[in-house]
């Protein structure tokens, strides 16, 4: 639905690779982040949590919450990008650059999304939260996805992409590395 | 009969500025059933989690055979005073049946076993089983995917087949199949002894087990204390004065 509303507003104006790079990670980004609110929110909710803390490591509920986001937002990648690439007219330049900027992204997106889920959900006032702690690990990710799918479409050299995709990976590595070293913490209190 | 042995020593839990409980000492052993009795509001289902992991200790430490599952830093909180009007702890009614094994009221510091938290951690996992009317269940799943999918964070794998049996001596026999979120409160409550038992841990946490049963779950609940003897321990929270006859010992938590 984002992305046929962004598609019909911008249906007579010709948009910027730089602008669709934007509007592509948009959407890319409210699909990542609608759900933050099925993974480890939804356990403190459900009351299911606890169950979890008895039979489970807590590495291992981490690794299963970022694999489930990792593959909700894959999955919806399968609809959206297509439509993206329909309704907001992107012609891609360098497919390998944008292919790999897509997966390299949505592998960081699922990996932040699923820490700031985390916390969250151990906070008391979750909306209010959701924001303020997703912001400092997902701004960076988000920056560096946009260059990568610009350089995809062709508004930015070659090099940048492959320098965001870097970058990227470093930032998924050192905020996964973070979440499991953390997560006991937050998991258990 | 397992040789197993809990220990806490100068327990305490608080929220906020209130004391649920404090100064608490156990020394369990292998075979032994303990009542934990007292008022609504009185600690006994904070005890049971505290005792399993769910919430950590604010003051004081736990350890089974010596494997220290959680412990606070005496630093942190100033140690408590017997004579503290909100050390919320009552003397035991009974004496404990036998030496060195009970509850006790003890001024003695507490000397705990440093040790890796997360050895702690996998200790806690595989040796406590806790059910409590509290512990929500995946109400849409059935209740044979419930108990895989707990069986499998268990690391254990098991077949439906396997399920199924657990279903039954549980007394859910042909409702098993069905989503959790159609069960009964007693069924509900029958699937999560047959969860907190799945892994057959030493120790066994049962909190308010008899909540919504019928005198068939009863039955139930009175053959898993057997085997329970049997495996190891049991602490039984209720203020129902007819389920006191479970423990060999009760230990009353005051408000």
């Amino acid at each position: 639905m984002t992305v046929v509303a962004m598609g019909l507003a911008t249906a007579n104006s010709a948009l910027t690779p730089e602008g669709q790079a934007g509007l592509l990670w948009v959407a890319l980004v409210f699909a990542g982040v609608t759900g933050l609110a099925r993974g480890f929110v939804l356990e403190e909710e459900q009351g299911t949590a606890d169950l979890l803390r008895l039979a489970a490591r807590p590495s291992a509920a981490l690794a299963g919450k970022m694999l489930f986001h990792g593959a909700l937002l894959l999955a919806s990648e399968v609809i959206l990008i297509p439509l993206s690439l329909l309704f907001l007219g992107i012609h891609v330049e360098d497919w390998l650059i944008f292919c790999v900027g897509i997966i390299n992204g949505s592998i960081g997106l699922a990996v932040c999304v699923t820490i700031s889920g985390a916390l969250v959900a151990r906070a008391g006032s979750r909306g209010s939260l959701v924001g303020v702690l997703s912001l400092p690990v997902l701004v960076p990710m988000i920056a560096m996805a946009v260059s990568t799918t610009k350089a995809g479409l062709g508004a930015a050299a070659a090099t940048i992409g492959w320098q965001g995709n870097v970058g990227m990976l470093g930032w998924t590595i050192a905020i996964g590395a973070a979440g499991f070293w953390l997560f006991d913490a937050i998991w258990k209190e | 009969m397992v040789s197993i042995r809990l220990q806490a020593s100068g327990l305490g839990r608080r929220f906020g500025a209130r004391w649920v409980f404090r100064q608490l000492d156990l020394n369990l052993a292998g075979g032994s059933v303990l009542v934990v009795s007292g008022a609504n509001g009185s600690g006994k289902s904070t005890l049971l989690k505290v005792l399993s992991g769910l919430l950590p200790a604010t003051e004081g430490s736990i350890d089974i055979d010596n494997v220290v599952l959680g412990s606070s830093s005496a630093d942190v909180w100033p140690s408590a005073d017997p004579k503290d009007p909100n050390t919320g702890i009552r003397p035991h009614p009974n004496p404990p049946p036998q030496a060195g094994e009970g509850v006790k009221e003890s001024p003695q510091a507490r000397e705990a076993v440093k040790e890796s938290p997360q050895a702690g951690e996998g200790v806690s996992r595989n040796m406590i089983g806790l059910t409590s009317p509290e512990l929500a269940l995946y109400g849409a799943l059935t209740g044979i995917e419930n108990y895989r999918f707990l069986a499998k964070l268990r690391g254990q794998s098991t077949t439906v087949t396997q399920a199924e049996e657990a279903m039954d001596r549980a007394g859910l026999g042909g409702r098993g199949h069905d989503r959790v979120d159609t069960y009964s409160t007693g069924m509900k409550q029958r699937l999560r002894l047959a969860l907190a038992t799945q892994h057959q841990p030493p120790i066994l946490l049962l909190d308010e087990p008899t909540a919504g049963m019928d005198d068939a779950g009863r039955k139930v609940l009175d053959g898993i204390l057997d085997d329970q003897r049997r495996r190891g321990i049991a602490l039984f929270a209720t203020n129902d004065t007819n389920e006191y006859r479970y423990g060999d010992a009760r230990l009353h938590l005051g408000v």
